[in-house]
């Protein structure tokens, strides 16, 4: 099984297109905020990047995976790599997505609570980890983990939005109930495969969003 | 009532006075113009040497004095792009 599998025949290709300029956008938003730490040594900042960093490479596995299921490449990459079964390459992908994801989402979401100790930040990976393997629908479970973490990120950037009453801030804000609403829409996958191109036409719009707050932030 | 500083501005203000005092300032300088108390600039300044946005120079009258690197420099330029991403992301 691989992500494609979810997707309804119209959308497959378009997908892996917006994995990849998911995993660019938050590639530069990473770059720009490590850029931005190396001048100010906020640890926040560090947080921040390294989350974002972690998100990028999430998206360019999920787009590199989706892309050898698509192409058959998987089959080529299993026999010159010797996995006996394409299944489970394709599994290896989704984990590796899943692990730099809610790793990412955790880091963020640590860096919002603004807690110092580090103890806290392993409750907070560890107890989705544990979810995850212990989880019947591993995939469904992981899109739970990811809404609950966005949840707290979106309180997080919504209580920005009151404190700052500025344009960027509420571009930032907006592209954060976008995309909890995306992963939302991932959730109801099992329901029906049209929510896998909603989802992502919905994380295009919060991505598009993001990258206009950059634009602003470049601008002035 | 204004608005409490956060530390991105508060180096800002100590930077700026540095740089428009003629890039050589006295901490009694510093201490006037960035409104904190004696121990709070001291700690700010200990921090800004440490990470090499400022260096500390003994004059003939020994005196300390400070002046800007350009890791220093380079703060002051990027400062609105920096406060502008570092607030739109609530990152203080």
């Amino acid at each position: 099984m691989s992500f494609v599998n979810f997707s309804p025949p119209w959308f497959l290709g378009f997908d892996i297109l917006l994995e990849l300029l998911f995993f660019i956008i938050t590639l530069i938003i990473s770059v720009f905020a490590f850029k931005v730490y190396k001048k100010t040594y906020q640890k926040s900042i560090l947080l921040f990047a390294t989350g974002f960093f972690l998100i990028s490479l999430s998206y360019l596995i999920q787009s590199l995976f989706n892309f050898f299921a698509l192409s058959k490449l998987n089959e080529n990459i299993c026999v010159v790599i010797n996995i006996r079964s394409v299944l489970f390459f394709n599994f290896m992908g989704i984990i590796a997505h899943i692990i730099f994801m809610i790793l990412g989402l955790s880091l963020l979401t640590y860096m919002t609570l603004k807690i110092e100790k580090k103890r806290s930040f392993l409750l907070i990976l560890l107890l989705p980890t544990l979810g995850l393997i212990f989880s019947k629908d591993l995939v469904n479970t992981f899109f739970m983990y990811s809404t609950l973490f966005l949840s707290f990120l979106l309180y997080h950037f919504i209580k920005n939005y009151i404190k700052k009453k500025d344009n960027k801030s509420l571009l930032i804000a907006s592209s954060f109930v976008l995309l909890f609403i995306g992963n939302i829409y991932f959730i109801l996958l099992p329901t029906n495969s049209l929510f896998y191109a909603l989802g992502h036409i919905v994380n295009l719009v919060a991505y598009i969003l993001i990258i206009c707050n950059f634009y602003l932030v470049l601008k002035r | 009532m204004t608005k409490k500083r956060d530390r991105l501005e508060i180096i800002h203000d100590i930077l700026r006075t540095i740089r428009d005092k003629g890039n050589e300032v006295k901490p009694t300088h510093i201490l006037y113009k960035s409104n904190l108390s004696h121990q709070m600039m001291t700690a700010y300044l200990d921090e800004l040497i440490e990470k090499r946005f400022v260096i500390e120079k003994i004059d003939k009258k020994k005196k300390k004095k400070y002046s800007l690197t350009e890791t220093g420099f380079s703060y002051l330029n990027d400062y609105h792009k920096i406060k502008s991403f570092v607030d739109s992301y609530g990152l203080e």
